[in-house]
């Protein structure tokens, strides 16, 4: 059992709404990528965690089996799948994680790619999701269902719809300097505001777009790690938590959690913040998974970066911009690009990034100790969180 | 010394070979929680659910979502994987190993009566070349079986003999929801399906839902003296889905049971190794697999292999379980005597091209 693991190598491709490569090509693309990245070869690669949510998004069943040979599982390197929806990319990360840390591999890629537009509507498959018999025929989708989460945080917390605008003003301005994102424009509040309305309070342009594309993350033990010509990141923490699946089950009087919040996001964050031996009030920077404005208003308290009630102030006293004391989505978040497969690993390899002052054309000014990515996966149900550090932390130095 | 991951109870859901009585969430919950009452636990003192599902064969997207729950998933740790059944053991002894869990609950399932696995599986053909072409699982078994029976590593009268042995031995199972097993006679007249294989050949699709409670090895050896320590795992997939040049076998196989036989030590696994359970898709392939595996044919599949019921993902986590029960020595009718040291193979995809290899041993107590 070893302690941190290093990430010495990720990519990403530009995401866009689509992508003539068919699904192998891309999950090629990203894992070459990757290895170039961290300056290994696929031999040194000793297994493969493929990234891949809902099979029907891209309309193959167990689509592992296509791409095992583009995602470098051959000469019997072991590959294994994961699948919990939009946490996806962050499970697969946090899975490879524990290849490494078991012991039993040294290095490992982990990759995925989603081309998002090739079955139809990601809304009409989303639904799916949800209870054949009760709760498909709404008909819910995920901007139904957190359009009533934002609707209750707002009535709990007197959030308005100008607050959610200010998200979207915010995270646009950040994307606009990723040179991956998808959408790659600035925004006004007023814009925001008069963009049609989807499921109220959510507007058009509080909305993530549909993307395609790849990425990829090299892992590897400190023994490996040394032999780098330059300093990687390190995940020192991971966490998961789980809530309901039925959406009625987070409300009224027996309620187990609030649809408005989500507590298992707070405890996966506490557990992986726990494991790096820090608290919340010590990360600098974070990648919050937040497909919609709303979201980011109750995953920033839930990820203790402050309380539900001072987060709208905060953003708009400018606290999580770029510049700010605390950034949040520094990249544009999932607001700009929202390649499911992969979104959530996404949010590690920005902080990857980040940590080790390389994310380019939105790199925050310093780069900071302690960042932060997270998942959200099913309808707000599988949580992840990843704690990444500019240097390892010693499980024995936790302990102590 | 690192504890080494152990099995320490299993459970499969008992029934007849459809379901209909409960929905797919029951049978989840059936299983998790026979295999938390056999390890005399309650859902408390999990901290990580590891489960696989196929959302194709489930129906619904994510299938986890409304899986999770019913396994015990909520407000704890929770993984799941949707390349193979045993790929939930393998995250879950991952995870033991890297020093983030204590105790699992492993859970796999399949209902088939709901969805028509032949028709399901044609969908993981490639769309650009495989599904134009692509044929069924079944055609594609036989190509398996005709490149077999070519190079005479394996004969139909071998395959018969396996099939009557394992359909006797499934009747046997108290576990196993096909209970009759046919004549000779009546296996001769089975009519054909794709040559060489016949109708009664291929096993019967079956609801089960499978659990496993895997713990750390000392708190493995403060719930049981008959825990099973997850010695060696290997696994891998063939680089296509087309058999291509990989006839008759798949090299993910060899290459699954290197890295398992590896992590346990075992050199001379004809010797070492008192009791397998192989994935059989046909009664050619117990043999086949065997072979490559380096086995000797003893004790091949005491619990009726796939003859005992095949659920797709479900039954790659039984073979688990069912090597855990032998050497538990809780096997019941089917037990084979006092084993120490089992393997447990799985395998998924067109003609078996990823393949998952488990060593278990029974546990001699503090490493």
């Amino acid at each position: 059992m070893s302690d941190a693991v290093a990430i010495l190598g990720t990519s990403q491709t530009e995401f866009r709404h689509h992508y003539e490569e068919p699904q192998p090509e891309l999950v090629r693309r990203a894992a070459s990528m990757a290895l170039a990245d961290a300056q290994l070869e696929l031999a040194d690669v000793d297994a493969v965690v493929y990234s891949m949510a809902p099979d029907a998004m891209i309309g193959v069943m167990h689509p592992e089996r296509w791409v095992a040979d583009a995602a470098g599982a051959i000469e019997g390197r072991p590959i294994l799948r994961v699948n919990t929806g939009g946490a996806t990319g962050l499970s697969s990360a946090q899975l490879a994680y524990h290849h490494v840390a078991s012991g039993l591999f040294r290095t490992v890629l982990v990759v995925g790619a989603e081309r998002v537009g090739e079955s139809g509507d990601a809304q009409m498959i989303l639904n799916r999701i949800w209870d054949p018999f009760y709760e498909r025929p709404f008909p819910l989708n995920t901007v139904t269902m957190l359009a009533m989460q934002a609707v209750r945080f707002a009535d709990r917390y007197g959030t308005t719809d100008e607050d959610l605008a200010r998200v979207s003003v915010k995270n646009h301005r950040h994307g606009a300097r990723n040179c991956h994102a998808h959408i790659r424009r600035e925004v006004t509040v007023d814009e925001v505001l008069e963009s049609e309305t989807i499921a109220y309070p959510l507007r058009f342009l509080d909305l993530c777009p549909q993307s395609s594309g790849a990425a990829a993350m090299v892992l590897a033990n400190a023994d490996v790690a040394r032999t780098a010509d330059r300093a990687p990141a390190w995940i020192n923490g991971v966490g998961v938590g789980t809530e309901t699946y039925w959406i009625g089950d987070r409300m009224g009087p027996r309620a187990a959690a609030d649809h408005a919040e989500s507590p298992a996001l707070a405890s996966a964050v506490e557990s992986a913040c726990a494991r790096s031996g820090i608290g919340a009030h010590d990360l600098e920077l974070a990648e919050l998974y937040a497909p919609f404005s709303s979201t980011e208003l109750h995953a920033i308290p839930d990820a203790g970066l402050c309380e539900s009630g001072d987060v709208a102030a905060r953003l708009a006293d400018g606290e999580f911009d770029i510049e700010g004391r605390l950034p949040v989505n520094p990249s544009g978040g999932v607001m700009c690009s929202n390649p499911i497969a992969v979104t959530a690993m996404v949010r590690a390899i920005e902080c990857a990034l980040q940590v080790t002052g390389t994310a380019g054309g939105h790199q925050v000014h310093s780069p900071p100790t302690h960042a932060l990515a997270t998942g959200i996966g099913g309808d707000h149900e599988f949580f992840a969180a990843m704690a990444i550090g500019a240097e390892p932390r010693s499980r024995t130095e936790v302990r102590a | 010394m690192t504890e080494p991951a152990t099995v320490v109870a299993a459970h499969r859901t008992v029934g007849g070979p459809v379901r209909d009585d409960v929905s797919l969430e029951e049978l989840v919950y059936e299983a998790g929680r026979g295999a938390l009452r056999r390890a005399g636990l309650d859902i408390g003192a999990i901290d990580l659910v590891a489960t696989a599902s196929s959302d194709a064969v489930d129906g619904r997207a994510i299938s986890s979502m409304v899986t999770v729950g019913p396994a015990g998933g909520y407000g704890r740790d929770f993984v799941n994987c949707s390349s193979s059944g045993a790929h939930a053991l393998v995250a879950a002894v991952l995870q033991i190993l890297s020093g983030t869990t204590e105790m699992a609950l492993v859970v796999s399932w399949g209902k088939p009566s709901e969805a028509p696995l032949d028709v399901v599986e044609r969908l993981a053909h490639d769309p650009i070349y495989g599904r134009a072409v692509g044929p069924p699982a079944t055609p594609m078994l036989a190509l398996q079986v005709r490149a077999a029976l070519a190079a005479d590593a394996v004969s139909g009268e071998l395959a018969t003999g396996v099939l009557l042995e394992e359909r006797a031995a499934a009747a046997r199972n108290e576990r196993s929801p096909v209970a009759e097993a046919p004549s000779a006679a009546e296996v001769d007249a089975s009519p054909p399906l794709a040559s060489p294989l016949r109708e009664i050949d291929l096993p019967t699709a079956v609801d089960e839902a499978i659990a496993l409670v895997v713990a750390r090895g000392d708190r493995a050896r403060e719930l049981t003296d008959r825990g099973s320590v997850v010695r060696g795992m290997g696994w891998a997939c063939d680089p296509t889905p087309s058999l291509g040049d990989r006839l008759p076998l798949p090299e993910s196989l060899a290459a699954a049971a290197t890295r398992a036989y590896a992590g346990a030590g075992l050199d001379d696994p004809a010797e070492q190794v008192d009791v397998a359970e192989l994935a059989d898709p046909t009664p050619y392939h117990a043999p086949l697999v065997g072979a490559a595996l380096g086995l000797d044919g003893r004790a091949t599949n005491p619990s009726g292999g796939h003859q005992a019921g095949w659920s797709g993902f479900g039954t790659d986590l039984r073979g688990i379980a069912e090597v855990h029960l032998q050497l538990a020595g809780e096997a019941g009718a089917v037990q084979v005597g006092r084993a120490a040291r089992g393997v447990a193979h799985s395998s998924f995809g067109f003609a078996t091209q990823g393949n998952t290899v488990i060593v278990l041993e029974r546990d001699r107590g503090t490493p």
